[in-house]
């Protein structure tokens, strides 16, 4: 305050008017103030005057001087204690809205000179006669305990609060609780510094050295339980939302506490506010696990689908949340809205974020029974002018397709009327489903394949000519101008992209395989061109490859590229399960709609959250390999089933029936055979490659091992490379990619081998 | 947990008018989120896969990235935030930590039922005017991102509303008189305050059904659903104890409650037993799964189209199912397709006069000449593509009325919304037959209060698609 103010200026004027004799000029003032604030001009020069019309009976104007200090207060801490004094007389008003506001804009100031003058009003409040007063004090104790947790040991604020949790208001019991797990998370955070700062190369953290609140400041006793139970049903719906947030994070200790506390908080699903019944569902979905009586998990089951069916019909904000969770939970129990697909339908007006995650979970409920509905109601929405949402469309419908065999014909009649409409986007995702369905049921459907080849012309993205080209390649010898049509992509290959330049190679390689004869020439073309004028490394290994395997052993290379495919499944989940459970658990939250665990996106500051990403991808790491273990595991599995002539009821072959996808085009029969007593299946697996590289003789210098090694997977391993979807496309793909990546894993432990 | 960071309202042209303020965030915090969400706007709104008849529209809850937080900073290394539109002001809500985004939403629909109750009407005029109640009630309504007092009939006590007789006794330099209660919350029930007087004593009770379905093109019921709402109106003095009877309780499955209802009242008897709020509540909603079969429908749309090179034609018929009441406010618009330059349409129907019999061939003629009275009027908005035929009343008994005519368009293939909207309403009439019987009154009260019922049944979400 060493220069002096100006004596001009807006401000100038509003302090004369703040220092003003007359009352209502004064009033005025202030909340000129406060408007001036709001359009983001600077006000704090002004804090002197604005404090000394802090004593006033008018409550109105003494609640926007407070709101101004609350404003204010972080850049002028010196002068705040100017206003301690008022504050602290007005706790002790006989006007309980004067005591609330005082105590609660008190504990906003964040400074801690004021903090000191705070301990002894807080407790006198929260003990107040008026409900009122003391519910705005029970929130306070969190905001203390978050700036100086010893303050609130010291004066037993915590002790108050658990009192508080069986007063007779429930309005004060819901704040209670709120403040007690707001305290109790803090003290998580708290506990746990330390911890961190050790961990990331020795940030400085400041660790709160004098605090020692243990981690348990809130733990729920059975008769805070039963208290919490009993104000469930009395207190508002946030209270309520409250109550059944601390409620999911107990840990029952035995069944009949799970049971209990499942019985009383059913009845939360007949709330009309959208966030309770979620809250609900979650509380459920935490506890069930505890449940063990047979009617009670039957009415659980039967009670849970109509309030989230309600859901849909709320606003699409609300919807959304609604569909992501009903998503999630779908994936676990796909049972409980079986019937209710039609509530998914879409409305052309709804908004495209609602739409899409109708579809997927349209998708999800299809069976036998719907899917002449589901269909008719997905070429509808392909007549749409949303391009995003009509290729979302029609790639439900491969996937519909894929998941039920019985509807695949349907599926494929309805795709080919799609491809005659002849607009473009919708054509090219035809073809690309069109694909998908060829995996899964090979050779039932060429039928359609000359007029997938007569709309060649008009494919012009990456993806869709791949399809083509790779449905041309695949059923070479049926088309009889499968040479002239991959011609036709040949003469464009260098200015193709490497996802098309891949297939085209592989496909010509099949075609000459298949017909050695007339596609000579075209071969040698493709190689040449693939390894003398194309840069990317994956289609120059994968030509030399092919190359090597035709040049050497004619017969090999026929087993290795034209071998059987297995075909691909539609996934249950879109995450790995072990995060589905994580997921679960974190319904209703942020997770549940982001699909991903809060971890990933939660942690203490930066460096924590990129800790706890870390952590998350480790868990999917394991998964993945765990995967790639299964696969080959699978994949010997199946080849013994081969060797015993077809005996379905083994063993071997119920357990592989979970995992049916198996790569059996990974490795020639012969081979597979004979490390069926491995103990490691990854070991074995490598051993077998390495003799198999060994095999090929005459290897050319300029390739080096590694890079061999790679493309060799990459040619090899059947589907996992042979379609090069992006991951994130379509389920389908995320299978495809998922694979791929366990591959990846085996792959990278081949190369160590070298 | 149950906390969310706070509130920033902003105007139509993304500007922030008002923000709550955010004591445990860096100053830096609100415009991060404002700008965030602007960017986002103007991506959405760039991007040319947004269907044209729907304005650009953001995923609900958006994700801001790397705030720069301290070391006191809590929660996570994002934010998500959560918004809604209303009149073209957004309604943002940051949520720094994992949290129900519900909540959220749950806590914005109840500030704005509260800021409607407050205004009137929640515009960037009327917030602008009313600044101070609206930071008053911000305050009141948010305690650091806990909700504190939500229900308006409590907030009515601590922050009063603007009336015009303040207003005048502002304008006129009188400080004012009218100050808030000295006791408030001293109520045993939370959502109700104490001491009510008034000088008639009536409720009145507003049941209204909502039928949202989809219709094929071969006039089949796709879907439907219809949900249905009982608001209440309570002026009664005293603290009533009421209870209401249902001829037909069991119509409404997956019931919301209003929190004032014994729930275990209602699993018993299939009654409401309550105390309600005064002022205006919503006590109950709910389904019904009174399943709806293509006959009940109370109104039939024939629709159909046809698209040509620059333009298209079109037909709609119009038949009443309901023989008991007239269909009202009926309105059918369909979005036309980007381009849409021109329609030219006739509508046909019954003239429109209560006792006289429309027979005979020389009255029809004068009807078709007049451009058709019971036809209803047809509009077109050039701006929205958006294409309006409105009727008055159906009944029916009258010529089904209907529109033809076609539309020019500057597109060689014009792609009209695939469906109709349709909008009515029917008065003394639900979908479900719910029946409310009787209104016990107990408690401390000594009145014989005034009773009131409304019915009514309208479209929600109603489509056809041609």
């Amino acid at each position: 305050m060493s220069v002096a103010p100006p004596r001009k200026g807006e401000n100038y004027e509003l302090r004369q008017q703040l220092n003003s004799e007359y009352r209502e000029k004064r009033a005025d003032a202030i909340k000129r103030v406060i408007a001036n604030h709001t359009i983001g001009k600077d006000c704090s020069g002004l804090f002197p005057d604005v404090v000394k019309n802090m004593q006033t009976d008018d409550l109105e104007q003494k609640k926007l001087v407070y709101l101004y200090l609350m404003n204010y207060a972080k850049t002028q801490p010196e002068l705040v204690i100017l206003a301690v004094n008022t504050f602290v007389k007005d706790t002790a008003d006989p006007n309980p809205l004067v005591r609330a506001l005082a105590i609660r804009t008190m504990s906003v100031l964040r400074t801690e000179k004021t903090l000191d003058y705070l301990a002894s009003p807080l407790s006198k409040c929260l003990r107040d006669e008026n409900p009122y007063v003391r519910k705005t004090a029970a929130l306070c104790v969190a905001k203390v305990f978050d700036l100086k947790p010893e303050l609130c040991v010291e004066y037993g604020f915590i002790d108050t609060l658990r009192d508080l949790v069986g007063d007779g208001n429930p309005m004060v019991v819901a704040n209670a609780i709120t403040a007690l797990s707001d305290i109790h998370e803090a003290s998580l955070r708290i506990s746990e510094t330390p911890e961190s700062a050790v961990d990331e190369d020795g940030n400085p953290t400041t660790p709160p050295t004098s605090a020692k609140p243990n981690a348990h400041l809130f733990l729920i006793d059975p008769p805070t339980l039963s208290k919490l139970l009993v104000a469930l049903n009395e207190c508002s719906e946030w209270g309520r939302i409250a109550i059944l947030n601390t409620l999911a994070t107990y840990k029952a200790v035995d069944t009949e506490e799970s049971e209990q506390i499942c019985e009383r908080v059913m009845p939360q699903f007949q709330h009309n506010n959208a966030a309770v019944v979620l809250g609900a569902v979650k509380v459920i979905m935490v506890h069930i696990k505890g449940v063990q009586r047979e009617d009670l998990l039957k009415i659980i089951t039967r009670k849970m689908a109509p309030p989230l069916v309600t859901l849909i019909s709320s606003p699409p904000e609300v919807q959304w949340v609604a569909l992501r969770n009903i998503n999630l939970l779908l994936q676990k129990r796909p049972d409980i809205l079986a019937n209710e697909m039609r509530v998914f339908f879409c409305k052309y007006n709804d908004p495209p974020y609602v739409k899409v995650e109708k579809l997927d979970i349209m998708v999800r409920l299809a069976s036998d029974k719907n899917v002449d509905t589901l269909l008719g109601e997905l070429k509808e929405y392909a007549s749409e002018v949303d391009v995003d949402f009509v290729r979302k469309a029609v790639r439900a419908m491969g996937q519909v397709a894929i998941k039920i065999e019985s509807a695949a014909e349907r599926c494929v009649g309805v795709l080919m009327e799609l491809i005659e409409t002849r607009v473009s986007y919708v054509v090219q995702e035809a073809v690309i489903v069109i694909k998908d369905i060829f995996r899964k049921y090979p050779h039932s459907y060429e039928a359609v394949i000359p007029t997938l080849c007569a709309n060649l012309e008009e494919l012009d993205e990456p993806e869709a000519k791949a399809s083509l080209i790779w449905i041309i390649g695949e059923y070479a010898e049926k088309i009889e101008n499968a040479d002239e049509l991959l011609g036709h992509f040949l003469d464009a290959f260098k200015e193709e992209s490497y996802q098309v330049q891949l297939q085209t190679l592989t496909a010509i390689v099949k075609l000459f395989l298949k017909k050695p004869d007339s596609a000579q020439g075209i071969v040698q073309k493709v190689l040449q061109a693939a390894t003398k004028d194309c840069d990317s490394p994956d289609v120059r290994d994968r030509a030399y490859i092919y190359w090597r395997l035709l040049s050497s052993d004619p017969a090999a290379a026929k087993s290795v590229v034209l071998s059987v495919r297995p075909p691909i499944s539609l996934p249950q989940t879109t995450v790995s399960p072990a995060i589905l459970e994580e997921l679960l658990g974190e319904i209703s939250s942020l997770a549940s709609v982001y699909h991903k665990p809060a971890a990933t996106f939660i942690g203490k500051g930066r460096l924590g959250a990129e800790e706890m990403a870390k952590r998350a991808t480790d868990v999917e790491e394991e998964v993945s390999r765990e995967k790639a273990l299964q696969t080959v595991m699978a994949g010997q599995q199946a080849e013994n089933l081969l060797d015993f002539d077809d005996e379905p009821s083994t063993p071997a072959a119920s357990a592989s029936t979970s995992r049916p996808a198996t790569d059996r085009g990974l490795i020639s029969t012969q081979q597979i055979a004979s490390v069926t007593k491995s103990t490691n299946p990854l070991d074995e697996l490598m051993d077998l490659f390495s003799t198999a590289s060994m095999a090929v003789p005459s290897q050319p210098a300029g390739v080096p091992a590694a890079a061999m090694g790679s493309g060799g997977m990459g040619g090899m391993g059947g589907m996992g490379m042979d379609l090069m979807s992006p991951p994130s496309a379509s389920p389908v793909a995320g299978q495809s990619a998922q694979q791929g990546q366990g591959q990846k894993k085996a792959d990278d432990d081949l190369l160590g081998l070298f | 947990m149950t906390r969310i960071d706070g509130i920033i309202i902003l105007d139509t042209n993304g500007k922030p008018l008002i923000s709550s303020h955010f004591p445990q965030h860096p100053p830096s915090y609100a415009t991060s989120h404002i700008d965030t969400f602007n960017h986002a706007l103007k991506v959405a709104q760039a991007s040319p896969s947004t269907s044209s008849s729907t304005k650009a529209e953001l995923e609900p809850i958006l994700w801001v990235n790397a705030l720069s937080r301290g070391a006191a900073g809590v929660g996570m290394g994002g934010a998500g935030l959560c918004h809604v539109e209303r009149e073209g002001l957004r309604f943002l809500v940051p949520v720094g930590r994992e949290l129900n985004p519900l909540f959220a939403f749950a806590f914005l629909d109840s500030f704005l039922e509260t800021l409607t109750e407050y205004l009137g009407e929640v515009t960037e005029a009327s917030i602008k005017e009313n600044f101070d109640i609206v930071y008053m009630l911000i305050e009141e309504m948010l305690d650091e991102g806990h909700p504190m007092t939500m229900e308006t009939n409590m907030l009515k006590e601590i922050v009063l509303p603007p009336t015009l007789m303040r207003k005048l006794l502002s304008a006129a330099g009188v400080s004012s008189i009218q100050s808030p209660a000295s006791a408030p919350f001293t109520a045993p029930i939370p959502w109700r305050k104490p001491n009510v007087r008034h000088s008639n004593n009536e409720i009145y009770f507003d049941v209204e059904e909502s039928l949202d379905a989809i219709i094929d093109r071969k006039g089949n019921l796709l879907s439907s659903s219809i949900t249905g709402r009982i608001n209440c109106n309570s002026r009664l003095s005293g603290n009533p104890d009421l209870l209401l009877n249902f001829g037909n309780a069991k119509v409404m499955t997956d019931c919301g409650f209003h929190p004032c209802i014994r729930y275990n009242r209602w699993e018993r008897d299939h009654v409401l037993s309550f105390i309600p709020p005064d002022g205006k509540f919503r006590l109950l909603e709910y389904q019904t799964d009174t399943s709806i079969g293509r006959a009940q429908l109370p109104l039939q749309l024939k629709a159909s189209m046809s698209i040509e090179d620059y333009g298209g034609k079109f037909s709609l018929t119009l038949t009443s199912r309901t023989n008991a009441r007239p269909i009202e406010d009926i309105v059918i618009s369909i979005h036309l397709g980007q381009g849409t330059s021109s329609v030219s349409a006739t509508a046909t129907g019954d003239k429109r006069m209560p006792g006289v019999n429309s027979g005979g061939l020389a009255r029809r003629e004068e009807n078709a000449a007049e451009g058709g009275v019971g036809g209803g009027t047809w509009e077109f908005d050039p701006h929205t593509q958006v294409l309006r035929w409105r009727l008055a009343s159906l009944t029916a008994t009258e010529r089904a009325p209907s529109l033809t005519g076609s539309f020019t368009s500057t597109a060689q293939h014009p792609v009209p919304s695939p469906s109709f909207d349709l909008a009515f309403l029917i008065q003394h009439q639900t979908f479900s037959g719910l029946r409310i019987d009787q209104l016990k009154v107990a408690g401390d009260v000594m009145y014989k209060p005034f009773k009131g019922v409304k019915v009514a049944s309208k479209a929600g979400r109603y489509e056809v698609r041609w």
